[in-house]
């Protein structure tokens, strides 16, 4: 979750200021590249999709009133921007293996030390996460490991609370039965 | 209240701290005598526990310095920007279309220089015509009067 951060900050880094601007972006930088990793599952994605927010906060920050808070617009634009990333990439890289989850199969092998099937244990959940739909996968990732509640998740996705509601019961329903091995794992 | 409602409150409002203590309270008794919405609540806890242990990533050091480049440089371009901007705009304001623009121009310069012209030689044109007009003096000699023409002012500069 992104802490509160100071008006005054904000405004000074609206009128340009750089050292108010990477205050700004120290506190919210870890959840927006977090979000972004869980959405688009790859690094290099996540880097631009980091870059493409800040680039987004600077260049509206000017026009930002103060009408809704300052964290739910960030959460607003993570979130489209990982989104539309992600849908990119799917187009763009169909069929190609992707580093990131090549580094997870090579880390499963079945002869692995004992410490690494622990870690792996946590992977494979992270991994589990890919097979919900983005929007469950979304809702998910805000609640369970962001912390959001039902109304900052609804503000940043803008949608009714029920469906924020709807979306993490089926999201969490098919994280327990890929659990208990109902489903094909990937 | 049956199972299949406890167990949606339960995937929802129940594990995220949603629900209004009435609706809680009854929950929880319900639970103390169902082993089944126990065995679920227990399955819940077990998955946010393993997502909450996903370890969050740290953010590449690179990023930031990507970001301030790009601000810089952004910055150097602005002042480019601004009259760029303008010039965009007039043209979006006036979409004149080139050759007529040319025309334009060439009646602007023509018709200016006329104006122009005009206002000049309209100020001097006094100053000529007195310049021109033939100077007449009338001179008395012995009670009579003489006129005597001494030419224009040109010609007597030539003399």
């Amino acid at each position: 979750m992104v802490n509160d951060i100071a008006r005054d900050i904000l405004e000074l880094a609206a009128k340009g200021d750089i050292g108010a601007f990477e205050q700004v972006y120290k506190t919210t930088s870890g959840f927006v590249y977090n979000v972004a990793w869980r959405v688009t599952r790859n690094s290099q994605d996540a880097q631009e999709v980091t870059q493409d927010v800040f680039m987004k906060i600077y260049r509206n920050l000017k026009s930002f009133r103060f009408r809704s808070s300052f964290r739910t617009w960030v959460y607003r634009i993570t979130v489209n921007t990982a989104i539309n990333r992600y849908h990119v990439s799917l187009r763009e890289n169909k069929g190609r293996t992707d580093y990131d989850k090549a580094e997870h199969h090579i880390s499963s092998a079945p002869d692995e030390p004992v410490h690494m099937q622990q870690a792996d244990k946590k992977a494979q959940l992270d991994n589990l996460l890919q097979q919900l739909n983005p929007d469950q996968k979304t809702c998910i990732i805000l609640r369970e490991i962001e912390g959001l509640s039902y109304q900052d998740i609804a503000a940043a996705l803008k949608i009714p609370v029920n469906t924020v509601r709807s979306r993490l019961k089926r999201g969490r329903e098919t994280l327990l039965q890929y659990a208990k091995g109902g489903k094909n794992t990937p | 209240m049956k199972c299949t409602k406890v167990q949606d409150l339960l995937k929802s409002d129940y594990m995220d701290a949603e629900l209004n203590q009435e609706l809680r309270r009854q929950i929880d008794s319900h639970l103390e005598k169902c082993p089944a919405c126990q065995t679920l609540k227990q399955s819940l806890r077990d998955q946010r526990i393993s997502l909450r242990a996903i370890k969050q990533k740290d953010v590449p050091p690179e990023i930031w310095q990507n970001i301030q480049s790009t601000i810089i440089a952004q910055r150097l371009k602005e002042p480019e920007n601004i009259f760029g901007n303008a010039w965009e705009g007039l043209k979006r304001a006036f979409p004149i279309p080139r050759p007529a623009f040319a025309l334009a121009s060439a009646m602007a310069v023509v018709i200016l220089a006329l104006v122009l012209g005009q206002t000049i030689l309209g100020k001097r044109q006094p100053l000529t015509v007195q310049i021109a007009n033939e100077t007449w003096e009338d001179y008395q000699i012995n009670g009579e009067t003489y006129t005597y023409n001494f030419g224009t002012a040109l010609e007597e500069y030539f003399l």
